[in-house]
């Protein structure tokens, strides 16, 4: 019976001697402690470490009673100094320098996004997008009525370069006109803006402006500076627009040679493409306006950058206070 | 002491009340404290720390057992000792008074040989005590010094009942081998004699393990062990 394997192979001898000390407390059931009296009345071994356990047992009771050393009651002056020394300890006021930063921090924020950091940042990034989109759209609309109507013509921005320096008067006055607040943005170059402009040389009497924005914008892409999100979302609506860029650099360059295009025949043959033209440059040319007063203002509000400067320090004073907090905590 | 009415008002806020029931209390505390740290002075910061926090979560405090729960307090304020100590590794682990400074109570019916005898009784108990972990050293008090129930033990401790059971049980064999193994420390009438045959066979154990390293240290000068 002592040699009997129970469960996890343990056998009755090990099992009881476990349970010994259940045993003598009796917290046992009933069915272990029927098998704990059967194993210990032939068992010596296990008989003797109940016993030793009844003995230890015995002693820890009898162990003496340590006498207090002093009296713990609580005195005001206990409960008092306890609370303001952790006021007045270092913790308690690296606490408060992190309420304070946090504080600041927030209100740095809040100041970004009031004076317009964020929001008017992204509006005016946004604007243009939304009006050179549209014009792109009518202009591809516009561009397969004239695909349709007029069968033979390369592309139709050819036709406009073509128009432009065939009839100057509305398109060319008007190029130059947005052209001249804007030589910077003229300088990153897109592509039909420029048609217009460098077109103006040779056409009746265009503005100086816009003859002296028209060797810059001629250039297909200088980018000396990476160009803002704006003008990289810009340049990659127009891409199409750009593909067809030197094609009208072809015919404005013999147009300012003085030789006829190729296709001025038909150019001039036929009076819908200048309307097209007339009609249809500003509204390319009016994003870029807009695009341009977004770049402007950045410049202009140039003191944006204390408020990030300020948010990058709150940021580092505060990352710092958080990490002596943690240390001075693990610390303790 | 109606112990129900000075809770009341020690939830009041009243100072004088909560201090009737230290008083009651301070005795099994700071033995609690004692028994687990094993130094009077670690015993005595522990009590006031554990009074202290009582004093400011008695608001909080559900009914039911004000000795389970005072007695977890203090328990909880003896591993934030232990915890303190061990993050301090290089402060000496000897430096605590020994236990010739230590105060006991007595019973008056107890004639002077036999107070001293119960004397070095807790010194190897106390001696025995240092040699189990935090967690079994803590229920084998509350269990068998302080005379707990198991219920009781497993809501101050927060255990399950059958861990405070399995701990309560290795703890009691880990103290009875190293009893045994020092019985020649214990005064003649707390020592284990064997029915049968006498001294015998387990005194061979004794006289075999009578050069133990904690016998030595306990002869020489003490058996704190807190830290």
């Amino acid at each position: 019976m002592a040699n009997r394997r129970w469960k996890l192979g343990k056998t009755e001898h090990e099992i009881v001697s476990e349970q010994l000390s259940l045993y003598m407390d009796q917290q046992l059931t009933a069915f272990d402690r029927a098998r704990a009296e059967q194993h210990l009345s032939a068992c010596a071994e296990c008989r003797q470490g109940l016993r030793s356990l009844r003995w230890t047992r015995q002693l820890l009771r009898q162990a003496p009673v340590a006498r207090v050393p002093r009296s713990f009651v609580i005195r005001e002056a206990d409960v008092v100094p306890a609370r303001m020394a952790g006021r007045r300890g270092p913790v308690f006021a690296l606490r408060w320098a992190t309420a304070i930063v946090v504080a600041l921090l927030v209100l740095v924020f809040a100041g970004d996004l009031y004076t317009g950091g964020l929001l008017t940042g992204a509006r005016l990034a946004s604007a243009p997008m939304v009006a050179y989109e549209r014009a792109v759209e009518k202009q591809a609309v516009e561009g397969e009525q004239v695909v349709a109507t007029q069968e033979g013509t390369p592309s139709v921005v050819a036709d406009e370069a073509l128009q432009v320096a065939g009839m100057p008067s509305p398109t060319a006055e008007a190029a130059a006109r947005m052209a001249a607040p804007e030589k910077k943005v003229e300088a990153t170059g897109a592509g039909a803006a420029p048609t217009g402009a460098e077109a103006a040389p040779t056409g009746a009497g265009a503005a100086p402006a816009g003859a002296e924005a028209a060797p810059t914008g001629s250039e297909p892409a200088p980018t000396g500076t990476p160009p803002p999100p704006g003008a990289v979302a810009l340049s990659a609506t127009s891409s199409g627009e750009q593909t067809s860029t030197p094609a009208a650099e072809g015919v404005a360059e013999k147009a300012r040679n003085g030789t006829p295009p190729e296709t001025d025949a038909t150019a001039t043959e036929e009076p819908q493409p200048e309307s097209l033209a007339a009609t249809e440059q500003p509204q390319v040319g009016l994003p870029k306006t807009t695009l341009v007063q977004g770049r402007e203002a950045r410049p202009a509000s140039s003191w944006r950058i204390g408020w990030r400067a300020a948010e990058f320090g709150l940021g580092a004073v505060l990352l710092v206070l958080v990490i002596t907090l943690t240390w001075m905590r693990l610390r303790r | 002491m109606d112990e129900p009415t000075l809770i009341a008002e020690a939830r009041q806020g009243d100072r004088e009340a909560f201090n009737e029931l230290i008083v009651h209390y301070q005795s099994l505390a700071y033995n609690v404290a004692y028994r687990v740290l094993g130094s009077q002075d670690a015993a005595a910061d522990a009590t006031q720390d554990a009074f202290l926090s009582a004093y400011r979560a008695i608001g909080r405090f559900r009914g039911g057992s004000f000795r389970a729960w005072l007695t977890r307090i203090v328990t909880n304020a003896c591993y934030d000792q232990l915890r303190a100590k061990q993050r301090q590794p290089t402060a000496p682990l000897d430096s605590d008074p020994d236990q010739e400074s230590e105060e006991w109570v007595m019973d008056p019916g107890e004639r002077p040989e036999e107070q001293v005898e119960r004397q070095e009784l807790g010194r190897v108990i106390q001696c025995g005590l240092a040699t189990l972990p935090a967690d079994q050293r803590t229920i084998v008090v509350l269990s068998d010094i302080q005379g707990m129930s198991y219920d009781e033990v497993a809501h101050v401790t927060a255990l399950a009942l059958g861990t405070v059971k399995s701990r309560l049980n290795r703890g009691r064999r880990k103290l009875r081998d190293y009893l045994m193994r020092n019985q020649e420390l214990l005064p003649a009438r707390y020592r284990l004699h064997d029915e049968t045959a006498g001294i015998g066979g387990l005194g061979n154990l004794l006289l075999e393990c009578s050069v133990n390293r904690c016998a030595i240290r306990l002869l020489g000068r003490g058996v704190g062990y807190y830290g």
